[in-house]
């Protein structure tokens, strides 16, 4: 199975594993490219979300962008199970920090 | 080997840099780089505990060995310590004392007016209000700053709110301190003497060598500005000592070729700071893009050439700093709190500062005030006349841009790794892309702040002492000489 394939409008399409890869990953890795590329994103199959990239100007190297896209969707997967991990944490921190302000609130 | 996989990661952030190094900045802002074999290694939970590298992530509180690790508790303390700023409600007050100025500046952002129409004057009874409303504040400290148009054509009302507002703050045990926002042409030895007298900081505008300088800072009848500035820039050391007063330089297209000469002209002037700005999106300016503007590339590219230089003359003696890169800086490498109302998240607006108008009309920062001016009144916020302290600092349009300005929850901004240093302008964003919120991937001001805080990492990673000296005497404000003595002791 081909991972990308170029389409004949000038799209090309990255399917991303499912199983490897949360949808809020897809998303925030689809987001950080919005601003050179025009971006697409629909479940193709019960394995894949098919991603699809159209340049937003003639200057953009298309391939280049899917590349460094999918080096971005790891990156991305990281920081997701890295906060996942370490959420109550912050949660904690973050309470903590802010108590005696919350606790004057309550006054 | 010993592999230890039992530590537990605490929150960060990161970003990849060139050479394989990933840079990992936690959650109070310190900041580690790593090689990536070690960042794999790290996030894999696959790190020697005798290794340097698990030393070093749990010394810097990116690691720990268990929940109830005291270093938890200090993590927290440095995160406090970090937005204390916000303890401060609110600590700077802008007053717009007319809108009246005697330049028309090409990308004027206040959108000036005729000195002759003086019904754009705040008056005293606006005045006296203006000062009570900011006596309200809980904030024990606090900074009033004059601004216009050109605060000195209503200098009575500048002296008055000083006179006014010093008296009113010793009775209730509060610190202040006023800046006033000047061209200087207007600054004679009386004004000057009078500012001396009473602690006023001056703030003025300097945009380079005579030619750069004329080129958007021009009287209105379309006469040149510079030598009156260059007198009084002469002038004003009699009176004011040099770390009272700051410059900003607004970056145009006349600028980008000229980077030494602007600092050039600074330190002929004997000026300790300078401040580069790009242009703002505001007033006249949108009027004249096309003339004068550039593309965010073209500011970076301008902005490090600048610094480099400005790193440079200090190397040689000459002690100026660059504010910007200064006040990130010390947010880089310092536990401190450094709250700036342009770049901090939750936004400024309304908590940290915010402006009022020479009619009374209360707004959300400077940039509210600005696009009122040019007729949208959506930020303002009230008016001294007409409203309390609790119906303008307590609405729900305060209460929605600062919910809208928590820079962990927005896109772009909630897993970026620079996020501690940099911060969020939702009037900038409505302004430029119509939404408080704003879009990360296509903002300049994302990008050019993006740029540049990683433009100071890549020094910072390579360590050179002569650079980071200058950047820590910066921090400290002194001396490279001393900064220098104090690294060898």
């Amino acid at each position: 199975m081909k991972m990308i394939e170029e389409l004949e409008d000038g799209r090309l399409l990255l399917k991303v594993d499912k199983t490897i890869y949360d949808k809020e990953c897809v998303l925030a890795s689809v987001y950080k490219f919005t601003g050179t590329c025009y971006i697409h994103i629909e479940s193709i199959d019960s394995n894949h979300y098919g991603v699809y990239f159209l340049r937003k100007n003639p200057d953009i190297d298309l391939i280049s962008q899917v590349d460094s896209f999918s080096n971005e969707l790891i990156d991305q997967q990281v920081r997701q199970n890295l906060d996942r991990s370490n959420k109550s944490i912050k949660e904690m921190i973050v309470k903590k920090a802010f108590f005696p302000f919350q606790g004057n609130d309550h006054q | 080997m010993t592999i230890n996989n039992s530590y537990i990661i605490l929150p960060f952030n990161f970003e990849r840099f060139q050479h394989d190094l990933v840079l990992l900045v936690n959650i109070a802002g310190e900041h580690l780089f790593l090689p990536d074999a070690d960042f794999k290694n790290m996030v894999g939970h696959n790190l020697n505990r005798k290794s340097d590298t698990y030393l070093g992530l749990k010394a810097k509180h990116f690691i720990t060995e268990k929940i109830s690790d005291p270093a938890i508790d200090l993590l927290t303390i440095k995160y406090r310590t970090k937005k204390d700023f916000l303890s401060h409600f609110t600590s700077l007050h802008m007053l717009e004392v007319t809108r009246r100025c005697n330049q028309k500046c090409v990308y004027c952002q206040a959108s000036s007016q005729d000195p002759n129409l003086a019904h754009y004057d705040m008056d005293i009874e606006t005045a006296r209000k203006t000062v009570n409303m900011i006596l309200m504040t809980p904030s024990k400290s606090i900074k009033i700053e004059f601004q216009g148009g050109e605060p000195l054509l209503n200098y009575e009302i500048i002296k008055y709110i000083i006179e006014y507002a010093t008296k009113q703050t010793f009775l209730k045990g509060m610190k202040v301190e006023f800046v006033v926002c000047t061209n200087l042409t207007l600054a004679t030895d009386e004004i000057l003497k009078y500012l001396s007298d009473n602690n006023v900081l001056v703030s003025t505008s300097l945009d380079g060598p005579q030619e750069i300088h004329n080129s958007c800072r021009r009287y209105r009848d379309g006469t040149s500005t510079y030598d009156d500035v260059m007198r009084s820039l002469g002038k004003i050391k009699q009176y004011i000592e040099p770390s009272k007063i700051s410059a900003l330089m607004t970056t145009t297209r006349y600028s980008l070729d000229s980077p030494n000469g602007i600092v050039d002209e600074y330190v002929r002037n004997g000026l300790r700071s300078i401040f580069i700005r790009p242009l703002n999106p505001f007033g006249y300016m949108r009027e004249v893009a096309g003339r004068i503007g550039y593309t965010a590339s073209e500011f970076i590219n301008f902005y490090k050439a600048l610094l480099e230089y400005v790193i440079k003359v200090n190397q040689q003696g000459y002690f100026i700093e660059e504010s910007f890169a200064s006040l990130l800086l010390t947010r880089i490498l310092t536990p401190f709190s450094t709250g700036f109302v342009d770049l901090q998240f939750p936004a400024g607006t309304g908590i940290s500062g915010v402006m009022y108008g020479y009619d009374g009309n209360v707004y959300l920062s400077d940039e509210a005030r600005m696009l009122a001016n040019m007729g949208d009144i959506k930020f303002c916020i009230g008016n001294v006349h007409k409203n309390s302290y609790e119906e303008i600092f307590n609405n729900e349009l305060v209460r929605d841009t600062i919910r809208g300005s928590c820079a962990e929850s927005l896109p772009g901004c909630a897993n970026c790794a620079f996020q501690m240093y940099c911060g969020i302008d939702p009037i900038r964003n409505y302004a430029t892309q119509n939404d408080t919120i704003g879009n990360r991937p296509t903002s300049d001001f994302c990008l050019i702040n993006r740029e540049i805080i990683r433009y100071l990492f890549e020094i910072i990673e390579q360590n050179d002492a002569y650079q980071m000296d200058v950047f820590w005497s910066w921090i400290t404000g002194r001396s490279l000489s001393e900064i220098k003595i104090r690294s060898e002791c």
